[in-house]
């Protein structure tokens, strides 16, 4: 028998974890490399929202569809991963509930099941509310923790012959010769691996990646700033029943609630700056939801870039949800793959799509089976250092 | 934004090493770390999710366990320019800041807890803005909580006793028994205290308290500690009598 095709997954976020699960599962042998540690980029500073889909079911309808059968799967596939005390959208003012109609109708669409339910009910169900909202729509939301979710895809490819080099560096990318060289940030030296497919799964950090084999990804890193308040204020994730804006999700997780986010481009994904302001802008309509919000004491601040897909005439928060993966063979880097855009939520369609992709182009005949084998517990991953 | 200019001594792997960083007035300790490593890419250390979440970064700052996320500068400098930075105890230090998490999550693994909980309305420390105080038990009985406790290892790097016996199973691992024992999900109630009811689980305990001193997250590892004790005491009373 033939050795098995070796791959290099560049992010040990949750696009490159999801990878490494998937392409294991598939017969490849793979090394992911992490320049720091696991989760430790845009998959660690997240709201931590499994989505619905609902908050895109009006403008991104596309995501809205991956998101709840992802959904479905991570409830499969991760049950001890997940707060599952589902989400509600809440309107406020009139113009809430004129985006009502079209927001129910785009998760009929989408395949969302949704709850109207009475205003009474939802106020017994989430007593700190404002008791003056209009209506309250329940969906499938969930909450979980991102560390963990990479965690367990890790520990599963792991347990499936999977090697994770953190605190590495990737310094080179000769796709010509299959060769990647990193270098360890712990002992400085190098180090050649060679890769007959390398997937850049670097999030915001993707287009120096490709940089790296003289390739070019279509990437518009979106900043999002999050806070968190040292109490729990829901039993379910609030969303504000509006056109998707800044600070009008408020994510439950545990003791405390996550605020969130604001929305802006930047340059440089590893400075961003949180300014008061957009302290305030996220406070102003989280707390118009829950008022008590006003009066919890701030235990964090954060921010992070998206790694958004660049599609041309859109922006921000108009800017799709949806992910590619691209092939860099016409670029002239045969072997050489990346994917980006995408949500956490969706990680592991991501993964099967670019291990599609990938099986293609390595002539390997093999089903994504990621849709219904169990993860391991994230106690479970053995941590590699070197 | 106006940067305030302060000093971080880290005991790195190599020895103690300053650095001159400038941070925002609101500014944590792992942001002023991030800026440190954005100065020196071999400096090593773990974060996530800044959110006191994940559990990676905790750290001692000026000796004592804090997670680096969720400690204000301010808190911590108290009008000084200096802040002292150093990995946990109890844990082999793989670099720098870095230390191995794997036999501390071995242990907590041996207990096989389903992580997901009912919601507590009587938490460890009440505080009347919480969700859980608000919400009437029969709605509260359909919503579930993760644990509370999120493996960040503070309170094994504070234990006098974790420090001279790697045998013993440690207040994070005890927690959970004990967490365990109070809502066994399916679980052998036989099981999870045999598992802890021996000379290196709950009896090595000597009390003195400083697990649920730096907890953040309101586990109370000896509340639950002496909880487990005091079954097991009157278990073994009864069966005297």
């Amino acid at each position: 028998m033939a050795a098995p095709a070796r791959a290099v997954v560049i992010g040990a976020g949750s696009t490159g974890s999801a990878l490494a699960h998937d392409l294991s599962l598939r017969g490849l042998q793979v090394t992911v490399v992490d320049r720091a540690g696991v989760a430790s980029g845009a998959t660690g500073h997240n709201q931590a929202q499994l989505h619905s889909g609902a908050r895109y079911a009006v403008n991104d309808p596309e995501s809205a569809r991956e998101c709840i059968q992802e959904n479905w799967i991570l409830r499969r596939i991760l049950p001890e991963g997940l707060e599952l005390n589902d989400g509600l959208f809440v309107a406020l003012d009139e113009p809430g509930m004129a985006y009502r109609r079209a927001f129910l109708e785009g998760c009929s669409d989408s395949g969302i099941p949704v709850r109207e339910l009475p205003v009474e009910e939802a106020l017994q169900l989430e007593p700190l509310l404002d008791q003056r909202i209009l209506a309250a729509i329940q969906v499938p939301d969930g909450v979980f923790d991102p560390y963990r979710l990479c965690l367990s895809f890790l520990a599963t490819a792991c347990r499936n012959g999977a090697e994770v080099r953190t605190f590495c560096e990737v310094v080179q990318l000769d796709t010509a010769n299959r060769t990647v060289v990193i270098r360890s940030r712990r002992t400085n030296a190098t180090e050649s691996l060679h890769a007959d497919v390398v997937i850049n799964a670097a999030g915001p950090w993707a287009g120096s990646v490709a940089a790296l084999a003289g390739s070019h990804v279509p990437l518009e890193p979106s900043a999002g700033a999050m806070l968190t308040i040292d109490r729990r204020v829901c039993n379910m994730v609030i969303n504000l029943l509006a056109p998707p804006g800044d600070g009008d999700i408020i994510v439950p997780q545990r003791q405390t609630s996550i605020l969130g986010t604001t929305s802006w481009k930047v340059d440089d994904p590893d400075d961003i700056p949180i300014s008061p302001e957009q302290i305030e802008s996220i406070l102003e309509v989280a707390g118009a939801m829950i008022p008590a919000i006003r009066q919890a004491r701030q235990r964090g601040a954060m921010a992070a870039a998206r790694p958004l897909l660049l599609v041309e005439g859109a922006g921000g928060r108009a800017t799709t949800r949806a992910f590619k993966c691209i092939d860099h063979a016409a670029g002239g880097a045969p072997g050489f793959f990346s994917v980006v855009g995408g949500k956490t939520t969706t990680a592991r369609l991501m993964a099967e799509k670019t291990a599609d992709q990938v099986c293609e182009f390595l002539d390997i005949q093999s089903a994504c089976r990621t849709r219904d084998l169990p993860l391991l517990s994230h106690r479970k991953w053995i941590g590699a250092w070197s | 934004m106006e940067l305030t200019p302060l000093r971080l001594r880290i005991k790195r792997t190599s020895g103690w090493q300053e650095y001159d960083v400038q941070v925002s007035p609101g500014a944590y300790v792992l942001d002023a770390l991030e800026a440190a490593g954005a100065q020196d890419g071999s400096l090593l250390f773990r974060h996530s999710c800044h959110h006191a979440s994940c559990g990676s970064c905790g750290l001692r700052v000026n000796g004592r366990e804090k997670l680096a996320c969720v400690t204000p500068l301010r808190d911590v400098l108290r009008g000084h320019r200096l802040v002292q930075l150093e990995p946990l105890r109890n844990f082999p230090v793989i670099g720098d800041l870095l230390v191995e998490f794997n036999p501390f999550m071995h242990k907590l693994d041996s207990l096989d807890m389903p992580l997901r909980r009912r919601v507590d309305p009587l938490g460890s420390r009440p505080n009347l803005e919480r969700i859980e105080e608000h919400t009437a038990p029969d709605l509260a009985a359909a919503f579930n909580r993760f644990e509370n406790c999120i493996e960040c290892g503070l309170c094994v790097s504070a234990c006098p006793v974790a420090g001279q016996d790697a045998q013993y199973a440690g207040p994070a691992m005890l927690a959970a028994a004990g967490r365990l024992a109070t809502e066994p999900r399916g679980r052998l109630l036989a099981d999870v205290l045999a598992r802890v009811d021996h000379e290196q689980g709950l009896w090595r305990c000597h009390g003195v308290f400083e697990c649920s001193e730096v907890c953040p997250a309101n586990v109370d590892p000896a509340r639950e500690i002496m909880k487990l004790r005091a079954r097991l005491l009157g278990a073994s009373a009864r069966e005297r009598t």
